[in-house]
Formats: structure tokens, sequence, C-alpha cells
């Protein structure tokens, strides 16, 4: 037999806390509230997001319109160039300098 | 002592009243109430959503583009170099009625548009909401100015415009884009449903200025139809380079050219002289509208001694002569009163076929088609496509003339023979060389290689034969009198160094509008196809009113030279005579 040194003769445990958690009307109220308050939170967080993710959608199109308009813009440019109006480097020659170069002595490869 | 009863009696009463009142107020409410909420959420339940709708959706056209134009050109990346194309464009536009300070607007935007003051002043220098635009087609860098200066009631807006890189070079077979956006002449005429594209339209959220949150529907653009022509770039530039100068050096008023591949009908290179600049089509329209048509195509003419080859080949494959037929003939020759000589009154007494092609003798021509009957002679013309339209896919081709069968007298047959009483255009005129280069198989023309449209799909145009017009034997027949008509005869200066090529010359005298013919002017042609052994290029080259000599070949065979020996070495093509 152990024998301990308890002054407390009562023969009722000691409780410290509540031995059970009890669900009222109040409780679940504050519960569903609580819920509904997160589950809004949550919805307009999300929709927020949607929202500046649609932002970033549209500002990369714009992005990618103008580089493309700019692309094309130097394609232009680059045509315009390349106009035999503008290659043709004996233009500005007299008349009888303005031919192109014509080619002589041309050696075809024997097949 | 209280009569407590009755005032009960009468509260109550009056209660009851009030109470029925309130309930039936009640009822009447919500009766009214209901109404209301069935008609706004039912009954105007369109209405609402469109006005709610319009808050917060966004419609906004999507403009397709308008389908390039590409020239062949192996030098280029691709294969291929844009003949027309489209570039970004601003529109300058003014609100008056926003504009505070009018004379410092006008002035700080004349000197950047490089317009007149005063004009732009007196245009708005009123209070309307709108007027047209004050200046388009402005450079990027020209509305960055613009906009820089921060202008009250100026606004820019983005538009498209019609490039054409090469400006003059191919303006006649290109066309232009007028200011509706539609195609004019040409390619762009011919083909502008197919190289005017679809718009499309996105639909989506806006947030309060307006932006794009999110795309509820998207209907994309589609785009016009690409072109690839047939039109060779660099052969295209250098027969202009070669026109320009023949017809300078020979004081000539009008000049064609037109080159187009022997075996298929390919056109390769299509240029007249005076043209015009598609970029700037609005200077032309004012004074010179005639300019916008394609003369190869769309004129017509009497071709002069360059029709002879085309009957003798009908007096060879009918079995009526053979190139080595020999005969005597004078200096001249009379039909039905009307007295025929040959030019510079000469008489060539005996002749060969050949020889008759190689003197350009129009006695003895005269004495072919008399071998023919009226209704042989005119179905060989209408099998070389003269009198009809060869079906070529550009803007305003014109028939020729071919007088009809009741119509045929002795003279007519006579003199059309050598090229005249017979009105034709010049593409007429080089399929029907084609034809004899292409061993009598006459080839439909044509300028649109393939069509590339939006989605990939390619359609491309192949060679179609129209008709054998002639046996082979009698085309190689003809070819071979071609060319002894360049080695021997008044043609020489067409030879080229190091190969056989085939041709003839005309000199076709111009009819008056009142009948008879002028008595100076004339026009020039030279028809011929190179290399004469195997075929490639078929070249006519024609000159109006040439000033410095009287015949083709002086005025224009020494340039059909030159360009038959560019169009040689551009082909690589191995020389096979000795040089």
């Amino acid at each position: 037999m152990l024998i301990t040194n308890n002054i407390n003769q009562n023969p009722m445990r000691k409780r410290t806390i509540s031995p059970q958690i009890s669900f009222g009307p109040l409780t679940l109220r504050f519960i569903t509230i609580i819920i509904v308050a997160a589950l809004c939170i949550l919805y307009l967080a999300q929709s927020t997001q949607g929202a500046m993710q649609n932002y970033k959608l549209r500002e990369s199109e714009q992005i990618k319109q103008d580089l493309e308009r700019e692309n094309q813009r130097l394609e232009v440019d680059a045509v315009r160039l390349q106009a035999l109006k503008n290659i043709d480097v004996n233009k500005d020659k007299k008349d009888e300098e303005k031919e192109f170069i014509e080619t002589n002595h041309i050696e075809y490869i024997e097949e | 002592m209280f009569n407590t009863n009755s005032n009960l009696g009468k509260r109550n009463s009056s209660d009851e009243k009030r109470i029925s009142f309130l309930i039936w107020g009640a009822i009447f409410l919500t009766f009214f109430c209901s109404y209301e909420l069935f008609s706004k959420s039912v009954l105007e339940h369109k209405n609402y959503l469109a006005m709610a709708k319009d808050q917060y959706i966004i419609e906004k056209q999507l403009p397709s583009s308008r389908g390039l134009i590409y020239f062949s050109d192996k030098n280029s990346y691709g294969g291929y170099y844009p003949m027309a194309t489209n570039e970004d464009k601003y529109q300058v536009l003014v609100v008056p009625k926003n504009i505070k300070d009018k004379t410092s607007t006008a002035q700080q935007l004349a000197k950047i548009l490089n317009i007149d003051e005063k004009e732009l002043f007196d245009a708005i220098n009123n209070d309307k909401p709108y007027i047209p635009p004050i200046a388009k087609k402005q450079s990027k860098e020209t509305v960055a100015n613009i906009l820089g200066l921060k202008l009250d009631g100026v606004m820019i807006m983005a538009e498209k415009d019609r490039l054409y890189p090469e400006d003059n070079l191919a303006s006649q077979i290109v066309g232009f884009l007028d200011a509706e956006n539609v195609g004019r002449y040409g390619v762009e005429g011919y083909y502008n449903n197919n190289l005017t594209g679809k718009s499309g339209e996105i639909v989506g959220e806006k947030d309060i200025f307006g932006r794009f949150i999110s795309e509820e529907n998207k209907i994309n653009p589609q785009n016009g139809d690409n072109l690839y022509l047939t039109i060779d770039r660099n052969i295209q530039y250098m027969a202009m380079q070669y026109l320009n100068k023949n017809m300078s050096e020979m004081k000539a008023d009008r000049g064609s050219i037109i080159i187009v591949e022997a075996k298929t009908g390919k056109i390769m290179a299509m240029a007249s002289n005076p043209d015009y600049n598609p970029n700037s089509y609005f200077d032309t329209a004012k004074d010179h509208p005639d300019y916008f048509t394609n003369p190869i195509i769309s004129n017509e003419y009497e071709p002069g001694s360059i029709m002879k080859p085309i009957v003798m080949s009908m007096a060879i494959d009918s079995g009526k002569v053979q190139p080595d037929t020999e005969d005597i003939f004078g200096g001249s020759v009379t039909v039905q009163g009307y007295t025929i000589q040959n030019a510079m009154f000469r008489t060539f007494g005996k002749e060969t076929m050949t020889k008759v092609l190689e003197n350009s003798d129009n006695v003895a021509m005269v004495w072919v088609s008399q071998k023919l009957d009226f209704s042989e002679m005119r179905k060989y013309f209408e099998k070389y496509g003269f009198g009809k339209i060869t079906d070529i896919d550009l803007d305003g081709e014109a028939a020729g003339n071919l007088l009809a069968i009741d119509d045929w007298r002795d003279i007519s047959r006579a003199t059309m023979a050598f090229g005249q009483g017979v009105s034709v255009t010049p593409l007429q005129m080089v399929m029907a060389y084609q034809a004899i280069a292409n061993e009598g198989k006459l080839m439909k023309p044509y300028i649109v290689d393939k069509i590339v449209k939006d989605n990939g799909d390619v359609v491309e145009t192949q060679p179609k034969q129209i008709e054998e017009v002639v046996s082979r034997e009698t085309a190689n027949k003809v070819k071979d009198m071609l060319v002894s008509v360049v080695d021997n005869g008044y043609d020489l200066q067409g030879k080229v160094a190091g190969y056989k090529v085939a041709g003839k010359t005309g000199t076709a005298q111009i009819p008056k509008s009142d009948g008879g013919y002028e008595e100076t002017d004339t026009i020039h042609s030279f028809a011929g196809f190179l290399p004469a052994n195997d075929p490639k290029y078929v070249v006519l080259i024609i000159l109006n009113r040439p000033k410095k000599f009287n015949f083709a070949s002086s005025t224009i065979a020494p340039y059909f030279s030159k360009i038959a020996s560019w169009l040689l070495n551009y082909a690589e093509i191995k020389p096979t005579e000795n040089q």
C-alpha cells in the first residue's frame, strides 16, 4: 500500500477546468460570424487578386501590342531602306554612268 | 361618474378604422411594390440589364490589317519583297470648344505640321465640338512633338496607311488604296475583296477609367490575304531603267515593256512610262488620271510588222507555205484599189519566206495572206487570243479589235498581214510570241503566284494552257525564221553575244480618229524571246512617237539586246554560241 502525504481528505477530485465544453446558441452564432467574416475576407482577397491579375494581364498585352507595333515600324523602315531606289548607288551619277556595273567575263561552272 | 364603456366603444371604432386603413394601405403598398418589382425585374429586365452593362461593360472594335502584296525577289530574305505594306500613322484632331488659347494653339500646331497658320486658326476659331482632322498620316515623331506641348483640345488618333516602298516601280501593276480604303486599279483593285480583312470585336468589363479588367467575349479580326506576285523586283527595276533610258535617248512620248516567262505565262515585269507614285496618287489624280491605267493591258494599238511572224505561222501551219518557199515580189501591190508599198519604197525581188521576214516585206506578206481564206485567218487570230481579253488577274483589261467575219474584205486581210487594221493590246501581242516560243502552246498570263490566307492556307496559281495555236513543227520553224531575222535581217542590233535570240521589229502607223493614218509619227515595237534554243523569257518593248530615228530597228533593237543580255545573265543561262 502506498501512503501519500495528502492533507486533503476530501474524496472529490480537484478540477482546474470545466469538465465539458458546451456549445450554446451564442457560441454557434459567434463561430458562424467568424466563418462568414473569414470567407468574406477570403473572397475579397481572391477577387482583388483576380482583378490585379487581370490588370497585369492587360498591361502585359498592351506592352506586347506596343512591341509588335514597334517591330512592324522597324520592319517598314528596313523595307524602305532596302528599296532599290535607295540602294542603287549609281542613281545620282551622270547619265552615262547611271547603270549598275555590268558583269563581264562570266565563267560558268561545268556540271 | 364616467361612462367609460361609451368612450372605449368610440375609441375602439376609431382604432379599427385606423388599423383597417393601415392594413389596406400596407396591402396596397405591398401590391404596388410587388408590381414595381415585377415590372423592373421581369418586364423591363432587358433595359435595366443593358443600362447596368453600359456602366461596366466595354465593347471595342479590333481592326483587321489589309493583306500585303509582294514582289518575287531571289535576293531578298524569303524570296519576296513587299510591293505594298501597311504602316502606322496618326491623325491630329482638335475640339475647338475645348481649346483655351486658339491663337497660340494654331501657331504651335502649324509650325509642327508645316501647314498654314491662318487657315488653321480659321478652322479652330469657333466652339464646335467636332471638325475634320487637321492633319492625317503623320509620323510617330511628329505626334510625339505635338503631345509634348500638352495642348488643350488636341487629340491624336492612330490610323493605318498603305505604303508602296518602291514608289513608281510597278505602280500600274499594284494600283493604290483610295481615301475610303478601297483598292483601285491593278492588283489592289482586282483583289480588293481578298485584301480586305474582317474586323473583330472584344467585349469585357471596364474600370472607372474605362480600362479593360477582363475579357468576356472576343472575336479575333481576320486579316486580308497576302498576295505573292510573279513580278520579279530586279527584272522590273532593270526593265524600267532600260525603258526610261531608251525613251529619253530616242525622244519618245510614251513607252512600255513586258517580260513573260515563256513556258508558264508568268508575268515577270510590266512597266510603262509615264507612270505615277501610288504613295501620292492624289497628286496624279488632279492632272493625269489616265496614268492610273496600265497601257499594257488597257491600250489598243495597231502593232505593225511584229504581226508578220504570226501571219506567217498561220500560212505554214495550214500548209500553204514553208520557210524555204520562194517567189518574186515587187515593190508594191494593189488590193481593191489601194496600193500597198514596202517601207522606203524598196523592192526585194526573189525571196524565201524566211527572207520575207528578214526584209519585213509588206508586199510579200500580202501574197502570203492571200493564200489563207478569211475564216481560216480569222480563226487563227482568235486562237492566238486577239479580239478577246486574256483574262489576266488585273483590273481594266481591253479586248482589242478584230473585225467580224462579215466585215472582212481583201484589203483588210492584206493590211492585217503586216499588222494594220487589227487592234491588239501589248499583252495579247507578247502572248502570241509566247505561243511561238512555247512550241505553239498559248498559256494564260497571270500575275499572282500564290495567295496566303490569314489562317495559313495557301492557294497557288498553276500555269494553264489555253490553246495549241499552231503545231510544234510550225512553231519551231517560225522560231528559226525569227532567229534568222535577228542574225541576218534589219534587226541585227538586237543580237546578243554568245546566244541565239529570236525577234522582230515593227514600225506601225498611227490611225487617226477621223480615218487614215498620221503622216509622220509612228509606234515602234520589238517582240522577241531568248535564248532561242530553249526560250526562258519573251520580251515586248514599245515606244510611242520616237523622234530620233524612223525605224524600230534603230530605236529599240539595241535596247532589246541590252535587256536580253541582262536577263540571260540574271537567269544564269550559259552561252550557247561562240562570242
